[in-house]
């Protein structure tokens, strides 16, 4: 009795407890023999954490893609099955022939079968328009995001994506019906209009989870009727003065988190802080703590 | 009531159905048949590896069962290779038993003794490189120096991280 008796289904099982471990373990595995290759190649759960962030550090553990070539091929690993992907729209367009050989190869299902998403654009001097790229990699099969849950957008410049945004936006709004996540992740300004069409592409009537920044200015909490988790970061910028929780409209709000420190910030309504099932702070002044602490008579967590 | 088992071996197990019942194989096959002290038998299982099997399975007996709502395949990336102090203990034996109670555990439905056997093979993985993969459970390496440039060559654009 030997490893070599255990059935391909069993050593998917124990490749399933190396997805989180150390850097390399793909390569590794497949290295061992022609079985062991096969079975990894072919078995989606490796394959299912894709990156194509020629930039920027992916996420820990990714399958890192360098090029269109690699994110096809990548995405053709996963089979059916469901994915997280995060996009680095690069600032330098791909060649032509690098576009058309990724739609002619990538399984153009894809865009259906994420169910995590995140777009993330960097700065460029030249102010580059990032029009081409954003919607040849996600708008140019038929495809919805039927199986989107969480979409999160880092940095996307709202002008240099122009069109793309608002198409891809508006694509999510008609299709994404258990998006219920979104995570708006700026270190400075939420570009203006961002807010708008996240409104006007219906996605923001399904969120259910909120994860903002301070400098995302005014929000229209009544267009987030269904709003049960609020998570607000603190971002310094020139706009962050301007957020304010004082107006907060969210009758179902259960959760919320802040994440200081703040320098200053005008709190909920005592009725919101209330209704909370849970409350969480952190990096907050105890002045603050105790402030909020004060309204609630029902301090399930409180963390400092 | 005590249920009796029949190994590969011709050998008779009795042991409480509550016990017996943590195999879903088992459970089901009872639930199938009603009262009955007809003997089970389990074709692809030895006395010794089923004797092994028993001890998990009577140490766990009162574990709240699988309820078939675990992780799909693409959601076991959340899982860890933790394994309980008891669980640990109870599974360092030798390689060959190792993939026994793998597989008996695979046969028998036992889900959570599948992931703890899963879980110390892959944790003997862990960190190795192919060839101490290759060494330690002694399989042959049958690529050739081309295939593995090929494979090497092809993970270059998609690095691990």
């Amino acid at each position: 009795m030997s490893i070599h008796s255990l059935p391909n289904e069993t050593l998917e099982i124990i490749f399933s407890f190396h997805v989180y471990e150390l850097c390399g373990f793909r390569t590794a595995l497949q290295l061992v023999c022609k079985r062991w290759n096969a079975t990894a190649i072919s078995f989606p759960a490796l394959w299912t954490r894709v990156s194509w962030s020629p930039t920027i550090p992916p996420p820990h553990p990714s399958v890192n893609c360098r090029t269109l070539d690699a994110l096809a091929r990548a995405i053709n690993r996963t089979a059916q099955a469901t994915m997280d992907v995060t996009l680095e729209i690069p600032n330098a367009v791909p060649p032509p022939t690098e576009l058309e050989s990724f739609l002619s190869s990538a399984n153009p299902t894809w865009p259906s079968r994420c169910t995590s998403l995140k777009i993330i654009t960097t700065c460029d001097f030249y102010g580059r328009s990032l029009e081409g790229p954003l919607a040849c990699l996600l708008l140019n099969t038929t495809s919805g995001f039927d199986a989107l849950r969480t979409l999160i957008l880092s940095h996307v410049d709202v002008v240099r994506c122009k069109m793309d945004l608002s198409s891809f936006l508006i694509r999510v709004g008609h299709s994404a019906h258990s998006l219920h996540r979104l995570e708006l992740d700026y270190d400075d300004d939420v570009p203006l209009g961002l807010v708008q069409a996240l409104i006007t592409s219906g996605i923001f009537r399904r969120i259910q989870e909120l994860k903002i920044p301070t400098s995302i200015g005014h929000v229209p909490w009544e267009a987030l009727p269904n709003l049960c988790h609020l998570d607000v970061v603190f971002v310094d910028s020139l706009l962050c003065s301007c957020t304010s929780l004082a107006g907060l409209v969210a009758p179902k709000l259960a959760s919320l988190r802040l994440e200081g420190p703040f320098h200053h910030i005008q709190l909920p309504p005592a009725t919101i802080i209330r209704q909370l099932r849970r409350l969480e702070m952190v990096r907050i002044s105890q002045g603050l703590v105790h402030a909020l602490s004060a309204m609630r008579t029902n301090v399930d967590a409180v963390v400092p | 009531m005590p249920v009796l088992l029949v190994t590969s071996d011709n050998e008779q197990f009795r042991v409480e159905k509550v016990v017996a019942q943590r195999s879903v194989l088992i459970k089901n096959m009872l639930e199938d048949v009603g009262e009955s002290d007809q003997p089970i038998p389990l074709p692809n299982v030895t006395a010794p590896v089923l004797k092994k099997v028993l001890e998990y399975c009577d140490h766990h007996q009162t574990d709240p069962l699988p309820t078939g709502d675990e992780p799909s395949a693409d959601e076991s990336r959340k899982r860890t290779t933790d394994i309980s102090e008891w669980d640990q203990k109870f599974i360092t034996v030798d390689q060959e038993m190792l993939f026994e109670i793998i597989l008996a555990a695979n046969y028998l439905d036992i889900k959570p003794l599948l992931d703890v056997g899963c879980k110390t093979v892959a944790n003997m993985i862990k960190g190795k490189s192919p060839e101490e993969i290759r060494k330690l459970f002694n399989i042959v390496n049958d690529f050739t120096p081309e295939e593995e440039a090929q494979i090497k060559k092809e993970n270059e654009w998609a690095e691990d991280r």
